[in-house]
């Protein structure tokens, strides 16, 4: 087992080495952070335009094998380079990733939690009031992207704001600028912004899940070992609890993994819109920007996520279902 | 000796042979969700030829009089904050995002198809080199790589750079679950009928597997919904 997974996390690198350079290749080759510069205003001269790229290792006049030796050497040290504005781009990616991971934490396990409880019950009331209901929910809300769920209840914040008169919901930022407090007052402060962004991946995700849920739960119910558990004179509560469950619950947490993984590079739309500077935000910035660095180190940073989850998903495959521990 | 010369007429009719076509048409058509999903399809495709047509507004077309309007009857989906007419927008685009999301559908079944089929199949060094890349290509941040190259999207001919490269970014999970058919179904004697017999073995398995692959997956509407859609951006 531990040869097998001390194997994994060597192809792991590799993979994550491979992606990474292909990334930062593909992106010093298409921006072009030259025009970042030229398009100041005032336009600077053209010798100075040349010293700041070459300071950032940036000049596209630069062979791009030289500028990819130098990224590549300063990456296995730890460092990710500078951004186009000189700043530290390691430094900016774990508070990026800081905020992020505030966003998406409570929202997957709250999105989670509620779809799989309620996929779970749909099986088991397969074709009743509550499925269809469930289903018709969750269809609904998968075929709404994200954006949109995200900007109607901005907009219905707003309308809930003016009705009352007052900011009953903060739906921009990630706390109130320029708060002070104690420790208390400003927790409560970030908790009371933090609630609409959450509702909005957390409402994306219970649809998926549930889904997701309900279909694992729909194979595991015809099988032998949950009749055998009910023949065998459990109640029918505890055969679907410990035996039924349990069992349809080992895809959906490598499910978990991966979506938890992705998600915090991909939360992009949510946190545009409310306003956190958190990874996907910044990556859509950074491309803005023409910023070669920050668009390499989130590369590497959703691969080194993505395959995180992976592995994360096979140690618990493993402690799970004793069929893989062979 | 008139025996040479039987007429058609005398020999017993037998059964039409069974048509596969035609076996899988009777069965959609009497799917209701079938039915449902194909009326839906035409009406969007029906929207997205006609929409411009009835449409007071070209497609490029400015109405500087109303910027950033709502719903009237002049602009039936309101303007944008240049005056473009939604309406004539939305039909207009979804023509080409039909176009696109079909070929990328089809294109990327049939990658995954093809290659899981041969990964399961044949096994050892073949299928530790596609999972190989099937793996590399679920590690590539999709995004990034589409939102870096999206310069290239624009003008002429440009959407058929996007729908290669979303089919390249799309296939990975289905081959994996066609992979874990194929290696389920390999062992099964009609396969092995089929070796005996002389079939080549890169028919047999693109063919006779695949079939046998979707014709397993396809009665179970559960095991198709694996997610794929979780690494998109919220």
């Amino acid at each position: 087992m531990g040869k097998f997974l001390a194997r994994r996390l060597l192809n792991y690198v590799v993979l994550i080495f491979i992606a990474t350079s292909f990334a930062y290749l593909l992106a010093a080759t298409n921006l072009q952070p030259r025009v970042y510069f030229e398009q100041m205003q005032p336009p600077p001269p053209p010798e100075v335009v040349n010293t700041q790229l070459d300071s950032l290792n940036l000049n596209d006049q630069t062979p791009l094998a030289e500028r990819y030796v130098t990224w590549i050497s300063g990456v296995l040290t730890g460092d990710f380079g500078k951004n186009i504005q000189g700043g530290d781009v390691t430094a900016q990616m774990w508070l990026k990733a800081g905020v992020t991971l505030r966003l998406i934490t409570v929202a997957t396990l709250l999105g989670s939690a509620l779809g799989i409880a309620i996929g779970a019950y749909a099986a088991v009331r397969q074709y009743r009031a509550f499925d269809k209901a469930a289903t018709g929910a969750s269809f609904f809300v998968l075929s709404i992207p994200t954006v949109v769920i995200a900007i109607v209840i901005q907009v219905l914040a707003v309308a809930i704001n003016d009705g009352l008169g007052f900011t009953f919901l903060k739906y921009v930022g990630e706390y109130s600028a320029g708060f002070q407090g104690n420790l208390w007052e400003t927790l409560l402060n970030r908790v009371h912004h933090a609630i609409l962004p959450t509702l909005v991946l957390a409402l994306a995700l219970f649809a998926a899940f549930a889904r997701y849920q309900r279909n694992m739960m729909l194979d595991v119910l015809g099988s032998d070992f949950v009749r055998t558990a009910m023949a065998k004179g459990l109640t029918r509560r505890k055969a679907l609890f410990k035996h039924a469950l349990r069992t349809a619950l080992i895809p959906t947490i490598t499910y978990f993994t991966f979506t938890f993984g992705a998600l915090v590079s991909g939360s992009t739309f949510t946190e545009k819109i409310y306003g956190w500077h958190g990874m996907g935000a910044w990556l859509i910035d950074s491309i803005a920007r023409q910023d070669v660095h920050v668009v390499a180190a989130v590369s590497w940073f959703m691969a080194v996520t993505i395959m995180a989850a992976s592995f994360l998903s096979d140690i618990l495959y493993a402690w799970l279902d004793p069929r893989v521990r062979v | 000796m008139t025996t040479a010369t039987e007429t058609p007429q005398d020999v017993p009719t037998s059964p039409p042979a069974p048509s596969r076509l035609k076996d899988i048409v009777r069965q959609l058509i009497s799917t209701r969700r079938v039915i449902v999903g194909i009326v839906i399809l035409v009406l969007l495709v029906l929207l997205s030829l006609i929409g411009p047509m009835i449409s007071p507004w070209n497609v490029g077309e400015r109405d500087y009089g109303a910027l950033l309007k709502g719903i009237s009857p002049d602009h039936w989906f309101g303007t944008n904050r240049t005056g473009l007419d939604i309406f004539t927008q939305t039909t207009a685009g979804l023509q080409k995002s039909l176009l696109i999301g079909l070929l990328v559908a089809a294109i990327s079944t049939v990658m995954a198809a093809l290659i899981g089929a041969f990964a399961g199949y044949f096994g050892g060094i073949t299928d530790r080199t596609l999972t190989w890349i099937a793996n590399l290509a679920l590690v590539l941040p999709s995004f990034v790589i589409l939102a870096i190259l999206s310069r290239h999207f624009v003008g002429q001919g440009g959407w058929l750079i996007l729908v290669v490269l979303l089919a390249a970014f799309s296939w990975m999970v289905t081959s994996k679950m066609v992979r874990g058919l194929t290696i389920s179904l390999r062992e099964r004697e009609y396969i092995h009928a089929a070796r005996f017999m002389g079939v080549p073995p890169t028919r047999s398995s693109s063919a006779t597997s695949c079939r046998t692959c979707r014709r397993c997956s396809s009665p179970t509407p559960r095991s198709r919904s694996a997610p794929r859609s979780s690494v998109r951006p919220r």
